[in-house]
């Protein structure tokens, strides 16, 4: 079974009528589309305006997603999309004032956008990493190895299970348990603005 | 929420819930807040995990939800699920060329009636003789093997009144105007 198969339960969902359903898609990719569209615009507030038109792009268009490509694959696409076209919309009007012009160098959207993300914000995130890094440094052996294997090296349940010499039942457990203690740590940093479902 | 639902959270993330649980779980999180911040937070330990930092707190599903709640909502309809249109695209191949079939038939066997209506038409002018014009020898034997019987003027008036009332109450078979004329014509003389 593959995550791709999960995307594709939820994209049914949200095609039969149900918006709460796309927020989970919402939830797990944004950071993923955030990066890149991070890789045309500089800006981080803009980095976050075109991950939100981007998904919104997509939710408009889901009544034509086949499912002849994978989710991502499709959202990746429109991204991308969003991406360029808002360079090309700010290549046509004025630059911001609080847009310091004078010290971008010239490129080929006629002036660089200088970074504006505040020094705070870097150290949240960076925090925030850290304190995910240190945790899983402090974790058992098995439930590390396990989580690692899973989340970096991309690896099956099954596959985890025959490296670590192990049931599948027993790596589940174990990667279950990994990411409840990492989520613990950090649950205090997060606002937890989950849309509620009141708001449907 | 258990933890029980938790890990099957986590193994769904990870497309390792069997299918009938994984319905059950996305079911739970449309209906609980706090399962949904959990499938937010998994995720996020995940990108964090494979590097990603600069982006961590990046969270626009607040803002994408109140976007939403302005669209109408989504319906796609269901052949446009995979498998379904996989299947339908051969039974609207078939669908596409029964149509197909059938209109050449009944177009066929419509040029066809028109064809024998014209050549009835064609066949009428061609017996009727103009005034003052010779048949040949050849025209003459043709003409008195389609003899008719002779009739008196009360059969031809009653035959005569019969066509036109059989042509005027079938206006669709055969070609209007001319048509009808000729017919009668060519039974008259």
């Amino acid at each position: 079974m593959e995550e791709a198969e999960v995307d594709r339960q939820i994209v049914a969902r949200v095609q039969r009528g149900d918006k709460q359903a796309f927020n989970l898609l919402v939830s797990k990719y944004q950071i993923r589309i955030a990066k890149l569209v991070s890789r045309f615009i500089s800006d981080d507030a803009e980095v976050a305006d075109v991950t939100q038109e981007a998904f919104i792009k997509a939710y408009r268009a889901l009544p034509n997603f086949r499912g002849d490509s994978a989710f991502y694959t499709w959202l990746y696409r429109i991204a991308i999309n969003a991406a360029k076209n808002h360079l090309v919309a700010v290549r046509r009007r004025p630059p911001r004032t609080d847009i310091d012009v004078s010290g971008g160098e010239p490129n080929e959207q006629g002036f660089e956008l200088v970074d504006e993300t505040t020094p705070e914000g870097h150290a949240s995130t960076a925090e925030l990493r850290q304190l995910i890094i240190d945790t899983l440094d402090g974790l058992p052996k098995e439930l590390r190895t396990a989580v690692v294997l899973c989340e970096i090296e991309g690896l099956s349940y099954d596959e985890i299970a025959q490296a670590m010499d192990c049931p599948v039942g027993t790596v589940r457990s174990r990667i279950f348990r990994a990411r409840q203690a990492l989520e613990e740590k950090i649950r205090p940093m997060l606002s937890g603005d989950i849309p509620d479902e009141e708001a449907v | 929420m258990t933890s029980n639902v938790d890990e099957q959270l986590s193994a769904l993330m990870d497309g390792e819930l069997e299918q009938r649980q994984r319905d059950a779980v996305l079911s739970t999180l449309a209906d609980e807040r706090e399962l949904r911040s959990t499938w937010r937070n998994y995720h996020l330990i995940g990108d964090a995990l494979r590097g990603e930092e600069r982006h961590l707190l990046v969270d626009v599903a607040a803002a994408t939800r109140r976007e939403l709640d302005t669209l109408p909502t989504v319906l796609a309809p269901r052949w446009s699920q995979p498998r379904i249109k996989r299947m339908a695209r051969p039974l609207a191949g078939t669908a596409i060329a029964a149509s197909v079939a059938v209109a050449t038939v009944l177009g066929w066997e419509r040029i066809g009636a028109l064809s024998t209506a014209q050549d009835a038409a064609q066949m009428a002018d061609a017996t009727v003789v103009e005034p003052g014009r010779q048949l040949s020898a050849a025209q003459d034997a043709d003409m008195a093997q389609l003899a008719l019987p002779e009739l008196t003027d009360a059969e031809l008036q009653r035959q005569e009144a019969y066509l036109v009332q059989h042509i005027a109450r079938t206006p669709a078979d055969g070609i209007p105007g001319v048509m009808k004329a000729t017919r009668v014509v060519s039974v008259g003389k």
